[in-house]
């Protein structure tokens, strides 16, 4: 644990929240489920929306009236049902998810459960949060709106900077050379198809916890639904102007959790973005990295002679760092636990898991521990 | 607990107060069918009166669609306010340690 001032912000706040809430529904301890149960939110959300979307920037299927991507939206906000709220919930849920993921990053790094084994879980989630930035970024283009013009023209310039594959990365990402109806249908693909592909990624995300909370308790869950509707309440999505391929938009409203990527590439020009991007992305993927930690972590150890095989230490690790294996010929025991040494980083769960002593981490001894809560136990009822 | 149990059920009940666009002058015919007018007018009487609040509140910040539907919104959210606190007033109960750590030995 890191022991500085952020921690006892973290530990005060924490102990506030189990005040208010109980530590039963304490949001900083379902900090990695709630971006999940958004995820869901978003989902259906965007399933509604997607029924009456339609991805073009001109006349595709209608010739008497104007029909686009613009104005399913403005059908879907003014005409479908609760379609205005459901896209106020959609756009809103979107924030949220990424409030939450900062969260749950923020906390996972204060309590330093990114290191050792769980680099893979580091990693992945740094992935995850591009790739909610980006579809993000996407729902942003599927308006087609003024801003949204602004942000493909930003995104396309930002694009043909890059050496060598800039051309290609355009061409992709208009889906043709030129900004047309086939650009919209691939924005859509792009949105909806990293949508779903997230999770894959989080499948990833999970392949090395032992168990994963991956829903939060129903009375979080509502709680957090109440901010999303209130909010939908008091800050209803407005209406902008439709896109006009030829006039140049200069300015727009920046969503601080989705759109300040291009308030960076406004300010700093497309060299000056790549470049901070990189160093971004790069310092956050370096984070779990051993040259980052002061103190390296030595793996548990099993004192083979104590040891019944009782298994409460492999149940109880986090990091799947005990395997159970058949005992030695002679023992009174059927198993014994061993270490694998890679996986553990030494978080002493399985040494208060243990009745018997059989398990100590080579630093930490479990009769020092003892004695030293002991001591501290002692001072506080003197 | 009895006050979010009465947060739950007045919000609920003010949902289909806001589901009528909070107008109930022309009941939908569902209401004369199902004889369930005097409910709906009674509706009406309850939550009429924030009527005007809700539509200056999202006339000022230029709503689209129905108003009634972000009433509806708010409707929701507070149903599900109060389920939560009822529903952590009762969970709390499980809160107490259960785990007992091992004797060492």
């Amino acid at each position: 644990m890191k022991t500085n001032i952020w921690t006892q912000i973290f530990l005060v706040t924490e102990d506030l929240l189990n005040k208010i809430s109980t530590s039963k529904y304490n949001p900083l301890y379902y900090h990695g489920a709630l971006p999940q149960f958004i995820m869901y939110i978003l989902f259906l959300s965007g399933l509604l929306l997607f029924a009456y979307y339609v991805p073009t920037i001109d006349n595709a299927y209608f010739s008497k009236n104007l029909v686009n991507a613009y104005t399913s939206v403005a059908y879907i906000t003014n005409d479908i049902p609760f379609g205005a709220v459901i896209r106020a919930v959609h756009r809103y849920a979107g924030d949220a998810m990424v409030v939450a993921i900062l969260i749950h990053m923020v906390r996972v790094w204060f309590t330093d459960r990114y290191r050792q084994y769980r680099w893979v879980q580091w990693e992945s989630g740094i992935v995850l949060l591009l790739m909610v930035l980006f579809i993000g970024q996407t729902g942003y283009y599927l308006i087609w709106d003024e801003r949204s013009l602004l942000l493909t023209r930003m995104t396309v310039s930002a694009l043909e900077v890059v050496p060598v594959i800039g051309e290609p990365l355009r061409n992709w990402f208009l889906n043709g050379r030129t900004i047309s109806n086939l650009t919209l249908s691939n924005f859509l693909f792009i949105h909806i198809g990293l949508s779903f592909s997230l999770l894959f990624a989080l499948w990833i995300h999970y392949v090395r916890m032992s168990r994963p909370v991956i829903t939060p308790p129903p009375a979080l869950n509502y709680i957090l639904m109440t901010i999303i509707f209130a909010v939908v309440y008091f800050f209803p999505i407005t209406a902008t102007k439709i896109a006009d391929l030829n006039s140049q938009p200069t300015s727009m409203d920046i969503d601080v959790f989705f759109l300040l990527p291009y308030a960076v590439l406004g300010a700093l020009g497309t060299t000056g973005f790549w470049i901070s991007m990189i160093l971004i992305t790069a310092a956050l993927c370096l984070i779990p990295y051993p040259f980052t930690n002061k103190k390296p972590v030595e793996s548990a150890e099993v004192v083979d002679s104590k040891c019944t095989g009782c298994s409460f230490c492999f149940k109880d690790c986090p990091f799947q760092a005990i395997e159970m294996v058949p005992a030695p010929a002679g023992s009174r025991f059927k198993l014994l636990a061993t270490v694998k040494p890679y996986r553990c980083s030494g978080c002493g769960v399985c040494v208060g898991a243990c009745a018997f002593d059989a398990i100590d981490l080579p630093n930490l001894l479990d009769s020092d521990v003892n004695e030293k809560i002991k001591q501290l136990a002692n001072s506080q009822s003197a | 607990m009895a006050a979010a149990i009465g947060l739950c059920l007045w919000a609920s009940a003010m949902m289909p107060w806001a589901e009528l666009d909070m107008n109930v002058d022309n009941l939908p015919h569902t209401f004369k069918l199902l004889h369930i007018e005097p409910v709906g007018k009674a509706l009406g009487e309850i939550y009429g009166g924030s009527a005007d609040k809700h539509k200056t509140h999202l006339e000022s910040q230029k709503a689209e669609g129905k108003k009634g539907e972000y009433v509806y919104s708010l409707a929701i959210g507070l149903a599900l306010l109060g389920a939560a606190i009822a529903i952590a007033a009762i969970g709390s109960a499980d809160d107490e340690e259960k785990m007992t750590l091992p004797e060492k030995k």
